[in-house]
């Protein structure tokens, strides 16, 4: 057994044989890897190639690259890498970066990703709403004025859906529904427009039991498929702000 | 002085021409495979190694196409690797505008083009619809008629972001909306070498504005001629200079002791082209419906081809047939006139060798296409991986040498320096 080490190269050269000679140092020193450090704005050469340029020119140190994974296209980049691990004859790494700040969505152009995942939680107990740090919440409301109520409790950003079990064959905390698809459309309208509900979340065991239902609260009017690409703008969420943004410029 | 023939070294792609049967035949995604071939091309002093882009395993009869070669490496990632095994070699690279971003594309560019010392070079293509949309992000959202515009709006924004030299850019056009630094200063030669294989109305006049070269599929002597023509009367338009954009059609060759030999040699290598399996799959490309009940050694089928270029039975392969129905009734005469096989025909055909015969023959066939202005040059592509230039480097290229045709030693570092480029 011996103990392993590795070396984090984090120069911006765009000379080749600046690379080579740091990475040839560290082989003939026997370290057992390198990192490149990239970003995707950053000023300095692209790390996958970096690594590739001097592959072939080292016998046996590992070569990982940074490689952010946020705006590039995870065929490229996994294609990029996968050649990495055959022109190093299997030396290649990967250090997996994500992308949080616009101005390097900004780079890519207008197709911003949302930010960050939407984050949906369980708000089925008495707890308080306000504090959850999520952008959805599920809540199961016992009728209109329950409903009304538990949006009232809740920060006006974040989205409710109530949580509805129709038919009685899926086990679930929810409100269970048993009756026509009329009148679970009347309910859904009802608690929308009265108690304010932004959603719905329906518990089936097979989605085509929801066929009818869509169709009725289609014909109403109240419900129509998004052409919105990204889940935050289908559900009107804005996009997310990092939380480190202005920390890390301060 | 007569003109310097151009050379490039095709790395021996996905189609049947690549002979995968051979005992000779190596690994397609070995670098070892890339390294000889490139190292071959520049020990003959060839201009620039070619290497295609692969975006999704091809399917027919909504099956993986079995007889193509399965996997194909990122472009970039090669051609910088080779950037470490020769020195004055030009590194040429098919990569697509449609699913690439100018941003992320433009960075990787210029750092091989820094990396290698002015040795970069980008032949851009489009790939328009939905089944290699399916491997991306956005899915097939380029129309077939917004094609050229991407195309166009992509090299424009590359040479912006290029020429910002490192600094500050907000570029916004049809395609693009973009903003920010760029992180990587001009590269010794400026930009990387821009090719372009468009061929419709649209691609060449796109070409001349933008391109440094085409790499042309004008092979036929008289119809070369006229493309050439046609491609440097659009030049003055744009206030460029004939000499500026350098055409390149890619060809095939067989070698023999005689031109008899050579002939024959090329029959033989027809044949391995195209198995039985090959030839029947290749007739379903016109036929566009399964025709695995046929027997390739025998009659062409007395169906007729199905007219729906909306499904069609190859996916991932640009449409070849613009009028089936005529190329299906050729065929068929062609096939009763000669009593040919439905292998015999689909040899005849497709994939015929562009110059068959002893090397000098060869060499002087190449050196009378360029001396007529039928093409600059010539991107060769050999049937086998990766010893299939070896013949041409060892007995043609010396001829060409003798000619005064062909450089014997290279006289700059940079690929605008072997293309005689500003």
């Amino acid at each position: 057994m011996t103990l392993n080490l590795g070396v984090a190269l984090s120069g911006d050269s765009f000379a080749a044989d600046d690379w080579i000679a740091q990475v040839r140092r560290a082989d003939e020193a026997g370290i057992d890897f390198v990192t490149f450090e990239d970003t995707f704005g950053r000023h300095g050469p692209d790390a996958v190639l970096v690594a590739s340029r001097v592959a072939p020119l080292t016998r046996h140190i590992g070569l990982i690259p940074v490689a952010t994974t946020t705006h590039t296209e995870p065929f490229h980049l996994s294609t990029a890498l996968a050649t990495l691990d055959w022109v190093s004859r299997g030396r290649a790494g990967w250090q997996v970066r994500v992308s949080g700040d616009p101005a390097e969505a900004a780079l890519l152009g207008r197709r911003a990703p949302q930010g960050q995942p939407v984050v949906a939680a369980l708000a089925h107990g008495p707890q308080v709403w306000d504090h959850l740090d999520a952008d959805v919440l599920f809540v199961t409301p016992a009728d209109a004025d329950d409903a009304a109520r538990k949006v009232r409790k809740i920060l006006p950003e974040k989205k409710v859906f109530a949580d509805i079990r129709v038919g009685g064959r899926v086990p679930t905390g929810a409100a269970t529904f048993n009756g026509t698809s009329i009148q679970l459309a009347d309910l859904i309208q009802n608690w929308w427009i009265v108690a304010g509900v932004d959603g719905f979340r329906l518990r089936v065991s097979d989605v085509s039991d929801i066929s009818q239902l869509v169709a009725e609260l289609r014909r109403r009017g109240l419900f129509q498929p998004s052409g919105h690409r990204t889940l935050r703008d289908r559900l009107g969420l804005p996009v997310a702000v990092n939380r480190y943004q202005e920390a890390g410029r301060a | 002085v007569p003109k310097q023939i151009i050379l490039a070294a095709h790395f021996p792609g996905v189609n049947n021409t690549t002979v995968w049967s051979d005992p000779r035949a190596g690994s397609q995604i070995d670098f070892d495979s890339f390294e000889y071939l490139a190292r071959t091309a520049e020990r003959g002093k060839f201009d620039f190694f070619f290497l295609a882009e692969g975006l999704r395993l091809r399917e027919q009869r909504g099956l993986i196409h079995d007889l193509d070669v399965v996997g194909r490496p990122d472009t970039l990632t090669v051609l910088t690797a080779l950037a470490a095994v020769t020195t004055h070699l030009g590194l040429a690279g098919t990569l697509n505008a449609t699913y690439h971003e100018p941003y992320e594309l433009a960075r990787r560019l210029a750092t091989l083009d820094h990396l290698s010392g002015g040795r970069a070079a980008w032949n851009v293509v489009t790939s328009p619809g939905a089944f290699f949309g399916e491997n991306f992000r956005r899915g097939g959202f380029l129309d077939h008629a917004d094609r050229y515009v991407r195309l166009g709006e992509f090299i424009e924004t590359a040479r912006k972001l290029w020429d910002s030299d490192g600094g500050e850019f907000a570029i916004r056009n049809g395609q693009f909306d973009i903003k920010g630094r760029f992180g990587v200063p001009r590269s010794p030669r400026g930009h990387p070498i821009i090719l372009q294989a468009g061929d419709s109305g649209g691609g060449r006049e796109l070409a001349a504005r933008h391109s440094d070269a085409i790499f042309s599929r004008h092979h036929q002597i008289d119809d070369a001629r006229q493309f050439y023509r046609d491609i440097k009367d659009r030049l003055p338009a744009y206030g460029r200079r004939e000499d500026s954009l350098k055409i390149i059609p890619g060809v095939s060759y067989v070698l023999g002791d005689s031109d008899a030999d050579a002939q024959e040699k090329a029959h033989h290598i027809r044949r391995r082209q195209v198995s039985p399996q090959t030839a029947i799959l290749l007739l379903e490309q016109l036929w566009n419906t399964d025709l695995s009940g046929y027997d390739a050694e025998g009659p062409l089928p007395d169906i007729d081809p199905v007219l729906d270029d909306d499904d069609t039975i190859i996916k991932g392969r640009a449409g070849m047939y613009p009028d089936r129905l005529r190329t299906a009734a050729e065929w068929r005469a062609r096939a009763e006139a000669k009593n040919l096989s439905i292998r015999d025909l689909i040899i005849e055909v497709t994939g015929r060798q562009n110059f068959i015969g002893t090397a000098a023959r060869v060499a002087e066939q190449l050196n009378e296409y360029v001396q007529t202005d039928a093409c600059d040059g010539f991107i060769l592509v050999p049937h086998l991986t990766p010893a299939g230039l070896d013949d041409f480097v060892d007995q043609v290229v010396p001829l060409l040498q003798e000619r005064g045709v062909f450089r014997t030693e290279y006289s700059g570092t940079t690929l605008r320096d072997n293309l005689g480029l500003s």
